[in-house]
Order: C-alpha cells, then sequence, then structure tokens
C-alpha cells in the first residue's frame, strides 16, 4: 500500500495538504524576514491579536471564513499600527508595544467567542481545522499565498536593505523605508489570517516561524535559506499529515509538531550554524 | 557644499550639540572630534537627514547622501554575503526589473579592487573580520557615488593597514570633488591625513586646522 494513499482517496486530505503547501510557500520566508528584522515575537503577537477580529465575525456571522477572516485581518492591522505608533512616539521598541497589546486581545478573543459560542467552537478557533478546510477556504488561502509571493518578489531587494542597515535606506528614500515596513507587516497578518482557518490563531505563527528559523541552521545566504525554509515547512507538512493519519492524532499540532523536531534536528545537525558544524569546525581549527 | 547656521542637533527636540555654525566646501575632508557624549553621531545622523534639526538650519546641495554607519549596529549573523552588500550601493539604480546598469558593476569592480575585496566577494557575512567588513562597508559607499560622504568612527576595530588603505580610498574620494565628514576619536590620525577639523565640546564648537594646532592640546585617545 502507498504511504500517500490517505492523499489520494481523501478530499479533506488533500485539502489539508494544499492549504498546508500554500501556505509554505508564502508564509515561511515571511517568517525568516521577520525572524532577520529581530521581530519574531511580533509574528506570535500579531497571531494573537487575530483572534478578536475573528470573535466578531463570529459572533454576528457564526462559523463563516470569509467573515472571520475579514474581522482577524482589521484587529491584526490595527494591533500592528497601534504597535508601530506606540514604538514610534514613546520609548518602546517594537516588540515590546506588540507583546504590551496581544496579550490583552487574546483575552479580549477568548472573552467575546465564550459569550456565544461553545467551547467547541473556542477550540476550532485556537488550534484551526485542518481537516476540514473547506474548498472555499482553500481558495482563499491560494489567493492570499499568491499575491503575498508576488508582493514579496516586488519588493524583495528594498526589504533586505531595510533589514540588513535600516539607515542605509532612510538616509536616501525615507518615505519608502516606512511603507515597506507597513506593507511587510500587512503581508504578515495576511497570511496569519489565511493560517488561522488552517492551524488556528494561536499556532498559524508555527508554519510560520520554526521552519524559518530552522533554516538558518543550513543556508549562510538569504535566497537559500528562503527556499530550504519553505522546503523544511513543506516537509513537515506532510509529514505531519500522514503522521496524524496513521496514529490518529490532531492534524494541525503534528505538523507543527513535525517543525519543531525538524528544528531540534537542525540546531544539532545544520550545515551553516548547527552544533555539530560547530564542533567540527573547532576541532579542525584544533588540529591546524 | 554644506552650510551650518546655529545648528543644534540633538534629540526628540533636546539638543545635545552646541551651536555650529561654519560650512563644509566640497571636497573637504573634516574629522569630526570631542569627547564621548558631545553629539558627534547626532550631529552625523541629522546632516543625514534620519532627525531633524533641534535649532537653525543646515543646508546641503545635494540630496546624494552616504552615511556609513557604526559597525556595532549591524547584525553580524545576517545571511549576505560581501557581494550582496556591496552591490546594495547600486541599488536605486537598478532597473525596474531588477538588472544592474553596466556602469554599476564597473563601479563595483572597481570597489572591490580599491578596498581589496576581489577575493572575498563570494564570503558570507559572518566569516568577515571586523576590519573586511569595514572595507566591504567601503566598497558599497564608493558604489554609491553620493556628493557627501558621512562617517561614524568608520576605523574602530580596524589595523593599520586596513586603515591606511581605506584613508587613502577616502582621499581620493575628497579628490574627486566628495565633501567628506568623519567621526573619529585618533588625533595622530586627524592630523596626518585632514585638512579641516571640527572640534565639540558640550558648550562649545571650533574649527580647527590640524596641520597647525599642536595635536597635544586635545585629549589623544
Amino acid at each position: 500500500m502507498n504511504v500517500f494513499q490517505p492523499f489520494i482517496e481523501f478530499d479533506f486530505m488533500r485539502h489539508a495538504l494544499l492549504s498546508c503547501i500554500c501556505l509554505s510557500l508564502s508564509a515561511t520566508p515571511l517568517g525568516v524576514l521577520l525572524s532577520l528584522r529581530r521581530l519574531s515575537l511580533a509574528g506570535d503577537a500579531l497571531s494573537h491579536a487575530v483572534l478578536p477580529g475573528a470573535a466578531v465575525g463570529y459572533l454576528f456571522f457564526g462559523m463563516s471564513t470569509l467573515a472571520m477572516g475579514i474581522g482577524g485581518l482589521l484587529a491584526g492591522l490595527i494591533v500592528a499600527l497601534l504597535s508601530g505608533l506606540i514604538s514610534r512616539t514613546t520609548l518602546l521598541k517594537e516588540d515590546a508595544s506588540f507583546s504590551g497589546l496581544y496579550m490583552g486581545a487574546l483575552a479580549l478573543g477568548i472573552t467575546l467567542i465564550s459569550v456565544k459560542g461553545s467551547g467547541m467552537d473556542l477550540l476550532n478557533i485556537l488550534f484551526g481545522s485542518l481537516l476540514a478546510v473547506s474548498h472555499q477556504a482553500l481558495c482563499f488561502t491560494a489567493i492570499i499565498s499568491l499575491c503575498s509571493l508576488a508582493v514579496l518578489v516586488i519588493i524583495y531587494r528594498p526589504l533586505v536593505i531595510d533589514t540588513f542597515d535600516g539607515d542605509f535606506l532612510r538616509v536616501r528614500h525615507k518615505g519608502l523605508a516606512v511603507s515597506l515596513h507597513a506593507l511587510f507587516l500587512f503581508q504578515v497578518v495576511l497570511n496569519l489570517v489565511s493560517g488561522f482557518q488552517i492551524l488556528g490563531t494561536l499556532m498559524s505563527v508555527g508554519l510560520m516561524m520554526i521552519p524559518a528559523i530552522s533554516a538558518r541552521f543550513w543556508a549562510q545566504r538569504l535566497l537559500p535559506t528562503l527556499v530550504i525554509g519553505a522546503m523544511i515547512a513543506l516537509l513537515s507538512s506532510v509529514l505531519g499529515l500522514l503522521l496524524s493519519w496513521y496514529s490518529a492524532l490532531p492534524a494541525g499540532p503534528a505538523v507543527v509538531l513535525c517543525s519543531a523536531v525538524i528544528f531540534l534536528f537542525s540546531c544539532f545537525a545544520g550545515r551553516a550554524n548547527g552544533g555539530l558544524a560547530h564542533f567540527y569546525r573547532h576541532r579542525s581549527g584544533a588540529l591546524h | 557644499m554644506i552650510q551650518f547656521t546655529h545648528l543644534y542637533a540633538g534629540y526628540a527636540g533636546r539638543s545635545i550639540t552646541p551651536a555650529i555654525t561654519g560650512s563644509l566646501p566640497k571636497g573637504s575632508l573634516t574629522a569630526l572630534t570631542g569627547d564621548n557624549g558631545c553629539g558627534k553621531s547626532t550631529l552625523l545622523k541629522t546632516l543625514a537627514g534620519l532627525l531633524p534639526a533641534c535649532g537653525g538650519h543646515y543646508q546641503c546641495d545635494s540630496a546624494n547622501i552616504a552615511l556609513l554607519p557604526q559597525q556595532q549596529s549591524l547584525d553580524r549573523t545576517f545571511p549576505l554575503t560581501v557581494n550582496d552588500i556591496v552591490c546594495m550601493g547600486g541599488w536605486s539604480q537598478r532597473t525596474w526589473y531588477g538588472r544592474l546598469p553596466h556602469a554599476v558593476k564597473v563601479r563595483i569592480d572597481e570597489a572591490l579592487t580599491l578596498t581589496g575585496m576581489s577575493d572575498l566577494f563570494n564570503t558570507p557575512l559572518n566569516q568577515l573580520s571586523g576590519g573586511q567588513l569595514q572595507r566591504t562597508l567601503f566598497a558599497r559607499m564608493w558604489v554609491e557615488d553620493s556628493d557627501i560622504w558621512l562617517l561614524d568612527e568608520p576605523f574602530t576595530g580596524v589595523d593599520e593597514p586596513t586603515m591606511a588603505r581605506l584613508m587613502e580610498l577616502v582621499a581620493q574620494a575628497s579628490e574627486r570633488g566628495k565633501t567628506i565628514l568623519v567621526v573619529l576619536h585618533d588625533e595622530q590620525l586627524v592630523s596626518r591625513y585632514f585638512t579641516r577639523q571640527l572640534v565639540l565640546a558640550p558648550d562649545s564648537a571650533q574649527w580647527v586646522n590640524p596641520t597647525v594646532s599642536t595635536p597635544s592640546l586635545y585629549r589623544v585617545s
């Protein structure tokens, strides 16, 4: 029997796999840049910030993907803008102002859902329903991924310059740096919204960040890092879905768990900066 | 050419530097010295347009400014190579589909040769020494071809031969008519290479001629 039989046989497994592929291709490169901009925590914060918006959508329209998606997008953007405003007008750095806001957003979201819904709905929103991705939700995810990849290709070079040396861009193109950052955060929120239908608000950031930081252990140039990150995300999606199918585990957590295992393995064995590589470099250094 | 008229530089409306009046003529090579906390870097950032002036004003005849950042402000683990960083200098001249014009490619080769980084151009950033990174940043600035160069402590953690080489490059740029302002601590270096010096103190800003002034007047650090 083919290992990949479940993907061939069942629509819902195929939908789950396809939506994970979309997310891997668009969210992971953003995760790499997010970690290079030292905003890893902001990704986490934004994914929590999506919750109250989604909850408002849920209050008025029930479990509708579109309503919750739009609500989540608006809430995420409001938190991103607010924290940008706080960090620019006060002494707080951006990551600190994010963490000031996101716990509140999470609490507000859970309160709003609990007012009306059942515990089951809350679980679905928090942890996603990877095995119940509808055709409509899949299209939604695919379109978002395509758009965000296209935008990333367009702004790639200036964004990398801004990430490496922000002043370099700001000296000559003052407005550009600010709008790049805003556009970048918009993309992150967009991807988190499409991810929250699949992995839930609490874990959508998992597929964005974990493969991204794992890839840092395998490559020393940026483009390979982005590609390897996406590949690790794809690998953990396939492995996670198969694992959940054959051992009857919840699908979303299985995917994120697989990527976490790959992360630990990368820390240890990564070719570029992993523990083993360091060990060998030290040893060869000692021999010479 | 930069003209200052009672310029105060500082953060958030609070001025750090004393009032500065004077000018940096086109093609001049000026050292900016002074104790820590006198606002040398702040003045540089103000001139680069990153901070608003706290009082007075200044006039640049060109918006084409290059700023060499302090090394500590950069992430040394960033996955880039020397070539990637040097090519950043030509970014604003790229065609809309991302190709570098021939003239810029020529300048990139020139910059790599001048800084002696030609052999290392494929080296990842995290394998560069401090001096090599500094040479890379100088190469990037050469590619930018700006009219005004602002350098913030360019020789911290750089060995003597590299410093001489980079200083030669700076002198060459100044001969080509670039206006250059360098934040420095080393008085010997100032008297050896520079034609003008602006000394910042908490209560006064003084223009001195380094070849005339006796170095022992100021603290050598």
